[in-house]
């Protein structure tokens, strides 16, 4: 198998053994059934018919009973498939058994046939496997093992034994598929951005040349221009960009270069780049649940609820306007199209909603209906959720903020020249590109960091006055990963440490964590250890230990990072009812547009350390070319609204959510009028934890 | 000592070797609790992660505390020969540990270092003092030929800043990641299979463990006494020194791990785990 | 102290040998440093270390040691008196005691020694970038298996030395205070911020250890090395520099009692 298939498909090379060119199958699975238990008693395959019940954690490494189920799938060679399915559905664990790291490395309980390649892959080391499957894990901080970058793209040839004068070559060839060509040679991997360092390790994975690429989450931990960076070169490796844009799924067209792998295998939560692939796999349970192109599957909304996988967000305002199941679009040029080939009339939202803007009260009706994305504006359901009412006084008067970092390469001016001011009870997003200073600009709130010019004041007082133990009762600050600061032995103690240090003790300590824990709902955890707990549930356990600390304003840094769909909504949702409920003014530093868009009704955008923009969300997402400027990307519904907003010369605001797009069409049902009042939720629902 | 070398099969220990020197490394350079002589020796917290590590990680924290602290050598400015003291050091200061634990005979526990009990502090106290003074006369030794500071001068100033880290951050260390590195499945014994860790007869292991604990603190003793020149005669800090450095390795060579079995009789680890 | 790499981004001569020479340069230095014990003699080899250093472009390296360089030479400068027979001449007489020239001259000899060890470790540093630091391991006959594991130690320091930063202000925003209290409870005051720093990095074993196979990492089988560079005429000679300083000294100080107090 040396990855050398024609440019012609239908006329085969002659080295390959017979059975691969007949059966042209990358990898074929026969009543797999796995248990991370290496003691468990595996029934049959055929008697694994319910629900799984590894429902504790959605760590994949959960140990209780069977992960996968009896699963019969087989992946063609020469394509593109993603996997997908909720949490804990086996989804990461699939992927594992194509290279042998199950059941060669995570032993486990293993029983059925893999066949990969024509490589009985049950019965293979990983280090067998590596010379045809080549695999990217979420993480790229955990695939990097070398000292520069050169070292890293030959570590896996190396391994494989091939002539060092031959892997000259393949550095070049893969750093500059991935773009990484023009990297100086000495630097090293700790040194790169998150997207870098993922293209990196995706050419490093390359270098080995496999036949079948398996990629794992490869984008989750990346911002939006990582995540661009990485699937534009998913789409070069596939080669088979145009199959998702004109709807049709077919066979590699000849983009890739040679060396480059025969078929890709993908498990990703991220619709936009399920898109990419031209097979879906849907599982649940442990076992495949609908396959097929991905057009066919991604319409098929049933099947997508059924195996709690989101909707797309297109898919579910058609759906939700009565368009017929077999002619649902996915992307939004798609979808414009739809448009204006039908009767539907676009209505933008008009500006009546904007109340954060004056100090008085914006709006008449400010209480909230209590679902995701409605606020009760008006004329119909709005967004965003975060808040709309009226803001007390001010909390924080940045005045021409500087912030340097000393680097190797000399300083770097991180924060340069920020004004800002923030009041009480406001929802503000803070958005930027990777290294556009926005987490640093956010640790200014809380005295983390203390500017190098100019001033950060907190109700009037300079904050380099205050002593971290007087802001830090004022504002919490929840990092971005909950395992940063995660410590103690259980829920209830690690929640009490922040108003301990604070001076609280006997009855009030426990008054305050007891209300912390309510807040967050995790009264069923308190006794649990903090680390045994899904993501999920660990940020919330964050949150908690900030707000047992009685803060009026909390911060949030990238708050959505690492969390399942469901797991992103579920949270969001707690912040905006406590900026609601509990007149919190929260701070968000993100990089994911949807969050901004349903969330946060100011934003502020970073450029390089400098603001570039600050002020309402929907003027923003109202300028698609002004977001490409700031590397940011609108969410595919903003992106059609905006499309029919253009087309229609209408003046008009973007819709921010899926309901203001089928409001702004004729609301539910408006196309046919004869489907059901089935609502669709949008492209977060059901992945539960 | 076997499991010294049978670890560099295991892809996972290997690795583990490279996340302890790192971990160890990055919290050695930055946090110090207090200075004593500025710019050479401070109480850092770091000090007693080759202590703990060694309980749970064994032989991949002995080598880890050796590159770590070679790391911190060469990103502190400070490598160069006398780094090669401090490689041996704490290789020891992560070995010393797990040599000992559970076969210290009546002052050993019998039970898993999960400090939920005070006979598991006063074992683990004991191991942190005795790996501190390996660490502290193996350093203090070198730097001693090399001429670079005479060795009582070095010795109980490693020996104070050693212990007073491991022994005071040691027992809650301990207490809130060992039950967790366990649930992962970490401790040296999990990923090792038995052929691949070294076994002997209790005697044998109770005559390594207490060679290896009354060495250090003789070693220590007599050195103090014959470099601050107390001691009369023909001895020297070298001498001392050498024979001190033979016995260790004499100590650790015919002696085994117990962990394995505590696991074992806890039916944390199947009985004759192998590949 | 600042936790930058000391390692000097250039392309000085001292950078293009091959980590084998400079090793072999380094250790023959610091041979030299050690059999020599007159002021003058170390300081030769000093002054030595520093042109090295110079060459490497590595001065710059000095503003962040300096002020352990200083106190080690003050520290060996004030103890190894203590330790040294009083011979010749008193230099110096106090009430608590008097130096001898035979103690001054050792004592310098000493501390001239300690630099010297520092200041050749700072030239290597400085002109040998990671990799190359691993590259000259594999060089000197250490197995693979080390060789990689310090690799990516060296690789993931940096991403620890942030991720203890990052739990530092995690905690520190919860009221945490690292420098309060009584020396106890500052020691105490770490265990919030080692857990996570540690448990974290721990539980990324796994994941590290299935991302490393799935390369092909296998400890059984045949692989080979890119980027071996064979030595070049330069390193030749350098070798040969380094064979000939330690021929030199050794004879010069055992033969004929060179550089000998």
């Amino acid at each position: 198998m040396g990855g050398n298939q024609g440019m012609d498909e239908s006329e085969s090379d002659g080295d390959d053994d017979e059975t691969s060119v007949a059966e042209a199958v990358a990898a074929r699975l026969r009543e797999v059934v796995f248990s991370y238990d290496p003691y468990d008693e595996l029934p049959a395959a055929e008697d694994l018919d319910g629900e799984a019940t590894a429902s504790r954690s959605t760590d994949p490494d959960e140990r209780g009973g069977p992960v996968l189920r009896g699963v019969e799938l087989t992946i063609p060679e020469g394509g593109f498939t993603v996997v997908m399915g909720a949490s804990g559905g086996g989804k990461s664990t699939l992927l594992r058994t194509f290279n042998a790291v199950i059941p060669d490395f995570i032993r486990g309980s293993f029983d059925g046939e893999i066949e990969v390649l024509g490589r009985d892959a049950a019965a293979s080391r990983v280090s067998e496997m590596a010379e045809v499957v080549g695999m990217v894990f979420q993480d790229y901080e955990t695939q990097l093992f070398r000292t520069s970058v050169p070292a890293e793209v030959a570590f896996g040839p190396e391994n494989l034994a091939v002539p060092p004068a031959e892997i000259d070559e393949r550095i070049d060839r893969t750093l500059g598929l991935v773009g990484l060509e023009d990297l100086d040679r000495a630097s090293e991997p700790a040194g790169l951005s998150g997207g870098q360092k993922q293209r990196l390790v995706l050419a490093s994975v390359l270098a080995m040349y496999p036949d079948l690429l398996v990629l794992d989450e490869p984008t989750s931990d990346l911002d939006p221009r990582g995540t661009h960076e990485l699937v534009d070169v998913m789409r070069a490796v596939a080669a088979d960009g145009e199959a998702t844009n004109d709807g049709t799924s077919g066979k590699r067209a000849s983009g890739a270069p040679e060396w480059a792998p025969d078929s890709a295998v993908m498990v990703t939560h991220k619709v936009e780049e399920a898109l990419l692939a031209d097979r879906a796999v849907l599982l649940r349970d442990g076992r495949v649940f609908r396959e097929g192109p991905v057009r066919a599957v991604f319409t098929d909304v049933d099947s997508l609820e059924d195996s709690r996988v989101a909707v797309p967000p297109l898919v579910a305002a058609f759906d939700r306007l009565g368009w017929p199941a077999d002619d649902l679009p996915l992307l939004p040029a798609e979808a414009a199209h739809r448009v204006h080939e039908s009767a539907l009339e676009w209505t933008p939202p008009a500006r009546r909603n904007e109340a954060f803007r004056d100090s008085g009260n914006g709006t008449g009706t400010t209480e909230s209906t209590g679902a995701t994305g409605e606020l009760g504006e008006p004329d119909g359901p709005g967004a965003p959720a975060g808040t709309g009412r009226e803001l007390g006084e001010t909390v924080f008067e940045l005045e021409g903020v500087g912030f340097e970092y000393q680097t190797d390469r000399g300083p770097i001016r991180a924060v340069d020249g920020v004004d800002l001011t923030i009041r009480e009870g406001e929802t503000v997003g803070i958005v930027g590109g990777n290294g556009s200073g926005k987490t640093t600009l956010a640790k200014h709130l809380n005295g983390l960091h203390e500017p190098d010019a100019g001033s950060v004041a907190w109700h009037g007082r300079p904050v380099s006055g205050l002593s971290m133990a007087e802001i830090g009762r004022g504002v919490g600050y929840v990092f971005q990963n909950p395992d940063h600061q995660l410590f103690a032995e259980t829920v209830r103690e690690e929640v009490a440490f922040g108003p301990e240090n604070f001076g609280l003790s006997g009855e009030d300590l426990d008054r305050r964590v007891r209300e912390a824990i309510e807040t967050v709902e995790i009264d069923d955890l308190v006794d649990r250890d903090p680390f045994t707990l899904s993501k999920g549930q660990r940020q919330r356990v964050a949150l908690a230990g900030v707000l047992a600390t009685d803060p009026e304003t909390i911060v949030f840094d990238e708050p959505t990072t690492g969390l399942d769909a469901a797991q992103q909504e579920q949270f969001l949702d707690l912040i905006a009812r406590l900026n609601r409920d509990e007149r919190l003014t929260v701070v968000m530093v993100t990089h994911d547009m949807e969050t901004i868009a349903r969330y946060a009704p100011r934003t502020v955008v970073l450029e390089n350390g400098r603001k570039a923009y600050d002020g309402p969300t929907r003027d923003l997402f109202a300028d698609p070319g002004r977001l490409d400027a700031y590397g940011l990307r609108a969410p595919h519904v903003v992106e059609t609204a905006n499309e029919l907003t253009d087309d229609s010369e209408d003046e008009g605001l973007p819709a921010l959510s899926v309901e203001e797009l089928v409001t702004g069409l004729g609301g539910p049902g408006a196309y046919g009028g004869d489907r059901d009042e089935r609502s669709v939720e949008p492209a977060s629902k059901g992945e539960d934890a | 000592m076997r499991e010294v070398f049978t670890m560099w099969r295991d892809t996972r220990m290997i690795l583990l070797v490279a996340v302890v020197a790192a971990v160890y490394a990055a919290i050695l350079l930055p946090f110090k609790v207090f200075t004593i002589l500025p710019g050479l020796t401070s109480v850092r917290p770091a000090n007693a992660f080759p202590v703990v590590f060694g309980l749970m990680f064994g032989p991949a924290a002995a080598w880890g505390s050796a590159i770590g602290n070679l790391i911190a050598d060469i990103f502190g400015g400070t490598f160069g020969p006398g780094s090669l003291g401090g490689f041996v050091g704490n290789f020891f200061f992560g070995f010393v540990g797990y040599k000992l634990w559970g076969n210290l005979g009546p002052l050993s526990s019998g039970e898993e270092p999960n400090m939920r009990s005070i006979r598991q502090v006063v074992e683990y106290v004991l191991i942190a003092v005795a790996s501190s003074a390996m660490c502290a006369v193996i350093i203090a030794w070198v730097a001693d030929l090399l001429g670079l500071v005479p060795f009582s001068v070095l010795a109980p100033i490693i020996m104070v800043n050693n212990t007073l880290a491991a022994a005071v951050l040691g027992p809650p260390l301990l207490y809130l990641t060992y039950p967790r590195i366990k649930d992962i499945g970490f401790l040296y014994p999990e990923l090792l299979a038995d052929e691949e860790l070294s076994a002997a007869g209790a005697s044998r292991r109770y005559v390594a463990a207490y060679g290896l604990l009354v060495v250090s603190l003789v070693w220590l003793g007599v050195g103090l006494l014959v470099g601050t020149g107390a001691a009369p005669g023909t001895l020297t800090v070298g001498l001392v020194g050498l024979v001190g450095f033979v016995l260790v390795l004499a100590f650790a060579i015919i002696g085994a791990e117990r962990l394995s079995a505590i696991l074992e009789r806890a039916g944390a680890r199947p009985a004759g785990r192998n590949r | 102290m600042s936790t930058r790499s000391l390692y000097v981004s250039a392309d000085t001569p001292v950078h293009r040998l091959t980590a084998r020479s400079k090793i072999g340069l380094a250790t023959a230095l610091s041979i030299a440093a050690f059999v020599f014990t007159t002021p003058i003699a170390v300081g030769i080899v000093l002054a030595v270390a520093f042109g090295a250093l110079a060459w490497a472009g590595g001065l710059r390296n000095l503003r962040r040691v300096w002020f352990i360089v200083v106190a080690l030479f003050v520290v060996g400068f004030v103890v190894w008196p203590a330790f040294t027979p009083a011979r010749g001449p008193t230099v110096l007489a106090t009430p608590l005691g008097s130096l001898s020239s035979y103690e001054l001259r050792f004592a310098l000899g000493r501390s001239f020694r300690i630099v010297s060890f520092i200041i050749i470790g700072l030239a290597f540093v400085s002109a040998t970038s990671n990799e190359g630091i691993v590259r000259g391991l594999r060089s000197i006959g250490l197995p693979y298996a080390f060789c990689f594991a310090v690799g990516t130690a060296l690789r993931l320091f940096p991403t620890f030395l942030s991720a203890a930063d990052t739990v530092r202000q995690a905690q520190e925003a919860r009221g945490l205070d690292l420098s309060a209290g009584n020396p106890i409870e500052r020691v105490r005051g770490y265990v919030p911020l080692l857990v996570p720093v540690f448990v974290n990095a721990v539980r990324q074993v796994n994941d590290q250890s299935m991302a490393l196979e799935a390369r092909g990492f296998d400890t059984r089988g045949e692989r080979t090395f890119h980027g071996k560079r064979p030595l070049a005429g330069r390193d030749w000679i350098a070798l040969a520099l380094a064979t000939l300083i330690v021929v030199g000294t050794l004879v010069g100080r055992y033969g004929f009692g060179v550089g000998a107090l």
